[in-house]
């Protein structure tokens, strides 16, 4: 018995010996292989994006903001009953029962149901509590101000990078830096486990401050959208610039989009006109004629130009004026914008001193802003010039320019005659450290100080008494000058009917703080633009000065004849700080008390609050929740201030 | 061999202790030290196995070895020829709990084999494999010549025959399969004729062809099918074989360290709290690891067959050699199953894996076992 007990043990041995030969196998010599098999089954790489950074005006009001918000995900094999799942879900996202029942029943283990979810949709879908649906939070970029200054902000996509606007310019600087990692996988739900990560590891995206102030943008969004329903034109836009640093305090273009929902518009929506459509400037290129004979001391302001009764003809074309003049002074040749008096005074220019005026004005080239998509214009080289290229020029046609480029060019006018870069990034935040980006130094001067001064007057008489008296602002010395191009047909000629209306200055003329370009693209009616853009400028800049602090100046008689040239620095001091009390802003008065703010959304609050001549500090984004002072406090108390608690819509 | 049960009272009212303690001290207790070390390595890797499921699984584990220690005590204090004498009996009612399991049993994984008793899972197989022995083991203990003949043979097999029957039907094939070394082992020791033992492997290899042809299910024949070519799909049959092996692999000499084995953590490998324990310890401690565990297995096979060795009667050593084969078997087919050597099936690894009656049934294995070492004296 003995022995085959004996032969019983040995049996085993062997067994065991062979088992051990093969662990041996597995786990030493091949070792290495069997490790490699672990890892590549068990590792993914991902790549993980930071969140990206905050978008905030000039105040520190948010612009864009990245959120977090849930995205549902399926396991099929834990789903157990298809159909009745499927029912409540399509109920709860308003979609085809078929297509949540096709992810239901999918073959995969783990497949996505629905990204990026709006809360009320993500809360109700929580409620179903569904076995085999899960969820993962995930970022989504929001823009909480809605179409305010959609073109400007951009928008991100769902790979979360920026397609348009500022969110594609900085993208690099907003997304922070991606991280590359190798994280472990489950294997059943690919779940990804990674103990001790997070995504802080990556480099976060840096906030970029903006020079563009919410509620200057909203102003400007505001005057420029009921301009639009008044005149019934297609289209307008609006540029704000701050002269001394290009720093763009609004930029607008009407009709808006929702970057929230940018793919619910057709991509031509996205375009921001302001930098991308180039137009023929018309009158307003009248400025950069007279600088440039100015400067060249071809023509005195109180020179007389014989307007020839309201027409000129070149060669076979007869250009007319839109009144008969006869003998003008250049000044009055500026302010009542008569093409024939503009013609003749650039004809005195040689051409090539012509073009360069053009060309040291900015035309031609892009300005540089930190914007996608910028159009350089069109100006035509010198040596391409048709006989008559000048006279056309010299009233603003064969040119065309962007919005911000005669905006920028006005600016140089305003500042002492330097070209600035402009600009939308104030700095950027990164993590605490303020960065400023880089840019070019200003250019110039275009022309010398006695013919800015001169100019200036000009461009004073043209609001005072000449065509554009509409674009007077109560209480402020406004300089600028209105243009009516006719539209240029594809081909040849000019639309009779179409009309670009536009207004382009800068206040207080003496001592510019803003300087704006109010766009209307063919408005129907009346379509000077002294008549419908002019009154744009005023409306806006009524509202806008007195929250930027502007002081009101010159408030006295118009001067009768044109003043000699004395500098701005020399005005008496008295001048610029006496107080006249600003003519009460339209809407303003309305109320007498910290209106009641809740349950507004932010770009209604703030449009309110303009009115009301407060600036709102907003947290958080979403409705207003709370607000301090609280509503019915007199105004005084809040003391030019008020701060609006944002939350999601209960 | 012919002794009376009322001769053996006397282990708990004999008037020298002294014998009885000295014979108390004699005893192989390797052997429980051994099963009591596996036990305890078990609940730590099943506590690791099990950190990614909705539950530990560690402390209801700690109730089974509680009651199987329990199990062990009364196997202990039962003279196991009371135990043998009650054979027919017990084997009775195991039986009919099979069948019982093949009307009203749970399913799991493919197989019927589960019956519910209250909140707590019973499976009347492991229960047949003790009853089972101990009818072999009193069966084979009456023959008392040189030879045991074919007819007896045959009697013996349809012993074993009955409840390998019972639990095929229940389609676990594995489980069936445990009952053939029983048999084997006991018959070895109690004495055929090589040729028999030989012609007998044969009739097994006809049996296995016929199971294939007519008696195996399609997933059971896709589960050999798979052992023979692993790599065929790898995501479906062929996915516990490979976990296994990239578990056992990437273990290496020390292992990934306790907790560590990502095979077991990132869930790729399946049943790893029950029939792949021994690939999570491979994973997490290493060649050196499982050599250890697998001394300890040793340490318990060496400690029964010491007492197989001096033991006087033919039942005792019958009874420790089905014992000891159904342990055997149990652990050198299960790590070579998850060595990737023999075809996968759902046989659990003794004392290291969870599960409620397997458990249970090894102390109740392991207290017979040292019952008899102490009583080697008293029963000659």
């Amino acid at each position: 018995m003995n022995i085959r007990l004996a032969a019983f043990l040995i049996a085993m041995a062997l067994w065991t010996a062979v088992i051990s030969a093969r662990l041996v196998e597995l786990q030493v010599v091949e070792h290495e292989a069997y490790a490699k098999r672990a890892l590549d089954q068990q590792q993914k790489t991902v790549e993980l994006a930071p969140p990206r950074g905050t978008l905030f005006d000039a105040r520190g009001r948010k612009l864009a903001v990245s959120v977090a918000v849930d995205s549902a995900y399926v396991l099929p094999h834990e789903v157990a009953d298809a159909e009745a799942a499927a029912q409540r879900i399509a109920e709860v996202l308003g979609w085809s029962k078929k297509t949540v029942l096709a992810r239901l029943t999918d073959d995969r283990r783990w497949l996505w149901l629905a990204r990026q979810l709006d809360p009320p949709a993500a809360d109700a879908l929580h409620a179903l509590d569904l076995e085999g649906v899960n969820f993962v939070s995930e970022s989504k970029r929001f823009y909480p101000l809605e179409e305010m200054a959609g073109p400007v902000l951009g928008f991100v996509g769902t790979d979360h990078s920026g397609l348009a606007g500022l969110e594609a310019t900085y993208d690099s600087v907003v997304s922070g830096e991606p991280v590359r990692r190798k994280l472990l996988r489950d294997a059943l739900d690919g779940r990804v486990v990674a103990p001790g990560f997070s995504f802080i590891d990556a480099a976060p995206g840096a906030d970029l401050h903006l020079t563009l102030d919410a509620t200057v943008q909203y102003v400007v969004e505001d005057e420029l959208g009921r301009a639009l329903d008044a005149t019934g034109a297609k289209s307008g836009v609006v540029v704000m610039l701050r002269p001394e640093t290009g720093a763009v305090l609004a930029m607008a273009s009407l009709p808006a989009f929702d970057p929230n929902r940018f793919g619910a518009y057709d991509s031509s929506q996205w375009k921001n006109a302001a930098i991308e459509s180039a137009y023929e400037p018309g009158s307003t290129f009248k400025a950069v004629v007279a600088s440039a004979v100015l400067d060249r001391n071809l023509v005195d302001p109180m020179d007389v130009i014989d307007c020839e009764q309201g027409a000129i003809t070149l060669g076979s074309t007869r250009i007319g004026d839109h009144k008969r003049f006869g003998k003008l002074t250049f000044r009055e040749v500026v302010a009542r914008s008569s093409n024939v008096g503009a013609i003749k005074t650039g004809l005195l220019l040689e051409r090539s001193d012509f073009y360069d005026a053009v060309r040291r004005f900015g035309f031609g080239d892009g300005t540089g802003i930190d914007l996608p998509g910028e159009s350089a214009g069109i100006v035509r080289p010198v040596e391409r010039w048709s006989k008559y290229e000048a006279a056309y020029l010299s009233i603003g046609q064969g040119v065309s320019v962007t919005p911000l480029q005669l905006a920028r060019a006005f600016g140089a006018l305003a500042n002492g005659g330097y070209l600035v870069e402009p600009h939308l990034v104030g700095f950027i935040d990164r993590g605490g450290r303020r960065l400023s980006p880089e840019r070019s130094a200003p250019s110039g001067p275009i022309a010398g100080a006695s013919t800015l001064r001169s100019l200036t007057r000009l461009l004073e008489a043209v609001v005072e008494e000449g065509g554009g008296t509409a674009a007077a602002v109560a209480g402020y010395r406004v300089a600028g000058k209105t243009g009516t191009a006719q539209k240029a047909q594809p081909g040849a000629g000019y639309f009779a009917d179409r009309h670009v209306a536009s207004f382009v200055g800068f206040v207080p003329s003496r001592a510019p703080e803003v300087v704006a370009l109010v766009i209307l693209d063919e408005p129907k009616g009346k379509y000077y633009g002294g008549e419908v853009a002019a009154p744009v400028f005023s409306a806006i800049m009524t509202r806008v000065l007195p929250y930027l602090g502007v002081a009101p100046g010159v408030a006295e008689p118009p001067p009768g004849r044109f003043e000699p040239a004395s500098p701005v620095a020399e005005s008496p001091p008295a001048l610029l700080v006496r107080t006249v009390p600003p003519e009460p802003v339209e809407g303003a008065g309305t109320y007498d008390s910290v209106p009641d703010l809740r349950g507004l959304t932010a770009r209604e609050a703030i449009g309110e609050l303009a009115r009301a001549g407060l600036v709102p500090t907003l947290h958080g984004s979403g409705f207003v929740e709370a607000q301090v002072p609280l509503p019915g406090q007199p105004l005084e108390q809040a003391g030019g201030k008020v701060e609006l608690w944002l939350g999601a819509r209960s | 061999m012919r002794s009376t049960s009322a001769k053996l009272t006397t282990l708990a009212t004999s008037p020298d202790e002294q014998v009885t303690v000295r014979h108390l001290a004699g005893v192989r207790w390797g052997l429980l030290a051994s099963a009591l070390l596996l036990a305890v390595v078990g609940l730590a890797t099943i506590h690791s196995a099990s950190s990614e499921l909705a539950l530990d699984y560690l402390p209801r584990q700690a109730l089974r070895i509680i009651l199987g220690l329990v199990a062990c005590a009364v196997a202990f204090s039962l003279d196991y020829q009371v135990l043998t004498k009650f054979a027919a009996p017990i084997y009775a009612g195991a039986m009919l709990l099979l069948i019982a399991v093949l009307m009203i049993g749970a399913e799991a994984g493919g197989a019927r084999s589960w019956l519910r008793v209250g909140a707590a899972q019973l499976q009347p197989s492991d229960l047949a494999k003790i009853a089972t022995i101990l009818l072999l083991a009193r069966y084979l203990a009456g023959i008392n010549r040189r030879f045991v003949r074919v007819p007896q043979i045959l009697t013996a097999c349809g012993i074993i025959g009955l409840p390998v029957l019972l639990v095929a039907l229940e389609r676990d094939l594995g489980g069936a399969a445990m009952f053939v070394p029983i048999l084997a082992g006991m018959l070895l020791v109690s004495g055929v004729k090589w040729r028999v033992l030989v012609a007998g492997a044969l009739v097994l290899l006809l049996a296995g062809a016929l199971l294939w042809n007519f008696a195996m299910l399609d997933y059971q024949r896709t589960r050999v099918k798979t052992f023979l070519s692993p790599g065929s799909d790898p995501l479906n049959t062929g996915y516990q074989l490979q976990q296994s092996k990239i578990a056992v692999g990437s273990g290496m000499l020390i292992g990934r360290g306790y907790m560590q084995g990502t095979q077991s953590q990132l869930r790729f490998l399946p049943a790893r709290h029950t029939d792949f324990i021994f690939a999570v310890l491979a994973e997490e401690w290493g060649f050196v690891g499982v050599l250890t565990v697998l001394a300890l297995f040793s340490s318990y096979a060496m400690n029964g067959f010491a007492v197989a060795l001096r033991a006087r009667d033919r039942t005792a050593i019958l009874l420790v050699v089905g014992f000891l084969s159904l342990f055997s078997f149990h652990v050198l087919y299960n790590t070579a199953m998850v060595v990737g050597l023999v075809p996968i099936t759902g046989i659990p690894l003794p004392f290291l894996s969870y599960g409620g009656s397997f458990i249970v049934a090894n102390f109740f294995a392991a207290g017979t076992i040292l019952g008899i070492d102490f009583r080697r004296y008293v029963n000659r």
